[in-house]
């Protein structure tokens, strides 16, 4: 092992990616084994024959016992190895077997907690967020040499000349630099990305005279800079920087910081929300959700400022989570100097700590300087030089877990289409599926590439990606009862729904958003069909109900649609009801014109009709004792000699009846009742004269034993 | 030289007081006896300041500090802080921490160059204490025991570890904090070092109950035989000339 690394440490040096040395620069070609190459483990040191010296004073070993009882060189060396990602993965996996045996007592060389190897850790030295070192900051630092170990596979290794027979020297740079995002695996063209990296070398500057610097200066500076950009949001922290890579200095840079974070439960505002369903009410809810909102504010008002310098950059790198992508880059009203679209845009390919200066330093640091490594002739004998295409480029998710796989834009671009035909109201259900039948191979390519999300769509013309995230979401919202089975066959998974993640939680599932009745049988017959296969859909979890047979369905349907017959025959015979009740009523009314028309021209003939009562009446009192009439004699019960009376002349002659009744009754009993009149005691009738009667109401008694008395009989309370 | 003392009538002292090179905390509502055994081994070296935490008194637990910097937990009222301030050198930084793990004594172990601390520490709490203390921070476990804090005493001379430290850890460690340790006990066979030890770079005090050999082992991993406040000049020489430039 010791010997191995040591060969390492002569002929490396140290340069950014921008300064490349130029003859080295031609003979470098990629190397299409290396870049999914597993290199050797063979070099790591037989742990067994590490030998513990045993002495009564300790004299102090820079070892790592946690790590399998690695040595150091150094101190510094073992202090920079306390704090990696290696040593700290290998000491909680110690932690953890001290917990199950906490009485065990180890051997000397043996490491019950199966430490990992360097070889299993892609272990970039410093882990994101830790202490930056600082010795490696000036023009791109120097990158740890990593003879034996694995070659990181986010980089594009490239092969330079072959320095002996035993071991060749290898230059990594970040693949995402050279390579726009979106491009991957076998898409890579060896020649491309070699013409672009030569595109990235900076020319060493030219002599000039004092006159054309001065000449320079008066047309101002910007006209050789070569800006690239860089921004990074996460956890409601921004950081942005404008960088002169030619100079490595920041031109620009700007931070914001606002709480937006939920602290101890992890994840933004708003993602909280949209997993509920709901908004959640609470103060602390509020303020998150506004900070959200002024972040992005801010973040594009700094965007608006930078227009200039953003419009001129070569390069734009960007670590914006995924769900605030569609803010940070398409904000409603702005227009933002950048699209997610944009040619220019990488994405941050190395692990990043919180959002800060520092960090896009670190970071910046990091990402333009050249890995230089040697590998073994060994390994890379295969290798074939004239082969300049990468066979097979990594981009697995295990193995660059910094990176998402990125889905081939046609592909998402074809599924947007038939997201589009489903929407389209003038496309039937079989046309669309003669036109899936037809791609079928593209459309089954889309639906399985692993780098298809469970949940493609995007909001784009028409598609709401939030409601409907795949085409089955989008088939059921338009009730397309034909498409949806077509669509499960071909593997659509109908357990996906809209809210996060995207299995079995907030959010509704296809079957949820389905528009009627008949699509929803659609999804449970099909379940009815497909229900016990072998890795069959988990219905429950589609939320699709208890499953139906087809001639369920068809018998329901049928019910259905007698049931809507007879409502329709229902409905037209009340219909037919009530115009001809209309149509009586007409008659009604055309017959009493006619009588009315008859009798008041009789009238006005002879002034006599219906004897003497009819004479001065006005019109109105007429017309009404003219339709009595007319009433009574279609009733039959008229009689001559008594004449009905209208309602209103009947009411009068009741009201007076009543009137002189009353009269009567209060002539009959002058004094009694508490209306006696002021002659007399109210109780006892005695006469009041000469008296002050005692009064309460409108009793007037002569004694107060007499109001007693009264008060005794009728209460103390008036009525 | 190594004292023993004891705390109303309790052999862990190391609970009741912390000890640093510049400066020296106790417990109020001990007695007369156990400051002046303090008082009269510090003399005018070092400020010795009668304090409570939090409103208690195990302020050995609750604090963690070196010549540099004090580090005291959330739960420290502005009063206490306020009278620190006022006692302590003025080279000396108060931080309070917010720290889930407040028995900052208990989880961080530290001399004036290294710290050793609980794995399950914050990472600001970490990065707290590496600029207020000025120390290279280690996350480690004494013993396979997450509380470094109870179960090590270390100086930049030396370094008390718990019994049962393997001879690998002590290596590792004593070549991580570049100290030598050796593994022993404290209070006639204690194993929480921390509890029943307090030590700086040329005295250190211990419960009433340690035996003569244990004070003679914290007397030879400690140098501490014939060490005066006046060693300051001659062996410590380095650890105070940063001070002083």
């Amino acid at each position: 092992m010791s010997g191995g690394r040591k060969s390492n440490d002569r002929a490396l040096v140290k340069f950014s990616i921008f300064h490349f040395p130029p003859a080295l620069l031609d003979s470098l070609h990629l190397s299409a084994s290396l870049n999914h190459v597993s290199s050797s483990k063979d070099a790591e040191p037989a742990l067994a024959n590490v030998t513990q010296t045993m002495a009564s004073v300790r004299i102090a070993q820079p070892t790592c016992h946690t790590c399998g009882g690695e040595q150091f060189d150094s101190v510094d060396l073992q202090r920079v190895h306390a704090k990696s990602t290696r040593h700290k993965r290998n000491f909680e996996r110690k932690a953890e077997w001290r917990k199950k045996n906490p009485e065990a007592q180890p051997a000397l060389d043996e490491y019950p907690w199966m430490p990992l190897s360097s070889d299993d850790i892609e272990d970039d030295g410093v882990e994101a967020g830790d202490v930056s070192s600082d010795d490696e900051e000036d023009d791109g630092g120097l990158v740890a040499v990593k003879g034996g170990s694995k070659l990181s596979t986010g980089m594009l290794w490239f092969v330079g000349q072959v320095e002996d027979a035993e071991r060749v020297t290898v230059y990594g740079v970040h693949r995402r630099l050279l390579v726009p995002k979106g491009v991957h695996g076998i898409h890579i063209d060896g020649d491309q990305v070699l013409a672009e990296l030569r595109r990235l070398q900076l020319a060493p500057p030219a002599q000039r005279t004092m006159a054309e610097l001065k000449q320079q200066k008066k047309e101002g500076l910007s006209a050789s800079r070569h800006l690239w950009g860089f921004v990074a949001l996460n956890g409601g922290h921004f950081a942005g920087a404008i960088i002169d890579r030619a100079t490595g200095e920041f031109v620009a840079h700007k931070t914001f910081v606002r709480y937006t974070t939920r602290r101890k439960q992890g994840g933004s505002q708003s993602r909280q929300d949209n997993a509920m369903g709901y908004a959640a009410n609470s103060a602390g809810a509020q303020i998150r959700r506004y900070n959200e909102a002024k972040l992005m504010d801010e973040i594009h008002a700094l965007m608006g400022d930078w227009r200039q310098w953003l419009d001129k950059c070569e390069c734009l790198l960007v670590r914006v989570p995924k769900p605030n992508r569609q803010n940070f880059f398409a904000p409603s009203g702005a227009s933002f100097p950048v699209r997610w679209s944009d040619e220019r845009i990488r994405e941050v390919p190395v692990p990043m700590a919180r959002p800060s200066l520092a960090e896009l330093r670190r970071v910046y640091a990091d990402i333009t300087t050249v890995s230089v490594a040697s590998v073994r002739m060994v390994q890379s004998k295969q290798e074939d030089p004239v082969e300049e295409v990468v066979e097979e480029d990594e981009s697995g998710e295990e193995s660059d877990c910094t990176l998402e796989p990125e889905p081939r834009p046609d592909l998402l671009a074809f599924l947007h289409h038939v997201a589009k035909m489903i929407l389209d109201p003038a496309m039937t259900d079989d046309e669309i599926v003669a036109y899936l039948c037809d791609h079928l191979e593209q459309f089954l390519d889309a639906l399985s590439d692993p780098a298809v999300g469970l949940r493609y769509l995007t909001t784009m013309n028409g598609v709401q990606a939030h409601r409907t995230p795949t085409l089955l979401h989008v088939a059921a919202l338009c009730g397309r009862s034909e498409l949806v089975p077509f669509l499960l066959d071909n593997g659509e998974d109908p357990t996906v729904t809209s809210g996060h993640p995207p299995l079995f939680a907030g959010g509704v599932t296809a079957y949820e958003v389905a528009k009627d009745r008949r699509t929803r049988d659609v999804f449970r017959v099909y379940r009815s069909e497909h229900e016990g296969e072998i890795d069959g859909i988990e219905w429950h979890r589609a939320r699709v109900p208890l499953p139906i047979t087809r001639a369920e369905m068809e018998e329901r349907e049928e019910r259905e649609r007698q049931k809507k017959r007879r409502e329709k025959e229902r409905k037209k015979e009340k219909e037919k009801e009530r115009r001809a009740e209309r149509e009586r009523e007409r008659v009604a009314a055309e017959a009493d014109d006619e009588a009315m028309e008859r009798a008041m021209a009789a009238n006005r003939e002879t002034h006599s009709v219906g004897g003497n009562g009819m004479k001065g009446l006005t019109d109105a009192q007429l017309r009404a004792r003219v339709l009595d009439m007319a009433y009574a004699s279609a009733a039959g019960s008229w009689n001559k000699g008594e004449r009905p009376l209208s309602p209103n002349s009947q009411r009068a002659v009741e009201r007076e009846l009543r009137f002189q009744a009353a009269q009567k009754r209060m002539q009959k009993t002058p004094t009694t009742g508490s209306t006696g009149g002021a002659g007399g005691c109210t109780h006892c009738n005695r006469p009041l004269h000469g008296l002050v009667p005692f009064e309460q109401f409108d009793w007037q008694c002569c004694s107060l034993q007499c109001l007693h008395g009264h008060q005794a009989l009728y209460g103390t309370q008036q009525k | 030289m190594a004292v023993r003392a004891q705390f109303e009538n309790n052999n862990e002292i190391g609970v009741f007081s912390k000890l640093t090179n510049s400066y020296c905390l106790v417990a109020i509502g001990g007695s007369e006896n156990f400051y002046s055994v303090f008082e009269g081994e510090l003399g005018d070296v070092v400020p010795v300041v009668h304090t409570s935490i939090a409103g208690t008194r195990i302020i050995g637990r609750l604090t963690a500090g070196n010549r540099r910097g004090l580090l005291v937990p959330n739960s420290t009222t502005d009063q206490e802080l306020q009278h620190l301030r006022n006692s302590l050198p003025d080279s000396v930084a108060i931080q309070r921490i917010e720290e889930r793990l407040s028995a900052l004594g208990n989880v961080i172990a530290c001399n004036d160059y290294v710290a050793l601390v609980h794995p399950d520490l914050d990472r600001e709490t970490e990065e707290i204490i590496a600029d207020v203390l000025g120390v290279e921070v280690f996350r480690q476990t004494i013993a396979d025991n997450v509380l470094v804090g109870s179960y090590c005493a270390i100086s930049n001379q030396g370094g008390l570890v718990h019994p049962r430290t393997s001879l690998q850890d002590q290596d590792e460690l004593s070549s991580l904090l570049q100290v030598p340790l050796v593994a022993g006990t404290v209070n006639r066979g204690s194993d929480v070092i921390g509890g029943g030890l307090v030590v700086n770079d040329w005295t250190a005090f211990a419960g009433l109950d340690t035996t003569s050999t244990e004070l003679s082992v914290v007397e030879s991993i400690f140098k501490l035989q014939d060490s005066q406040p006046s060693a300051i000049v001659n062996d410590m020489r380095d650890s105070l000339i940063d001070n002083y430039s």
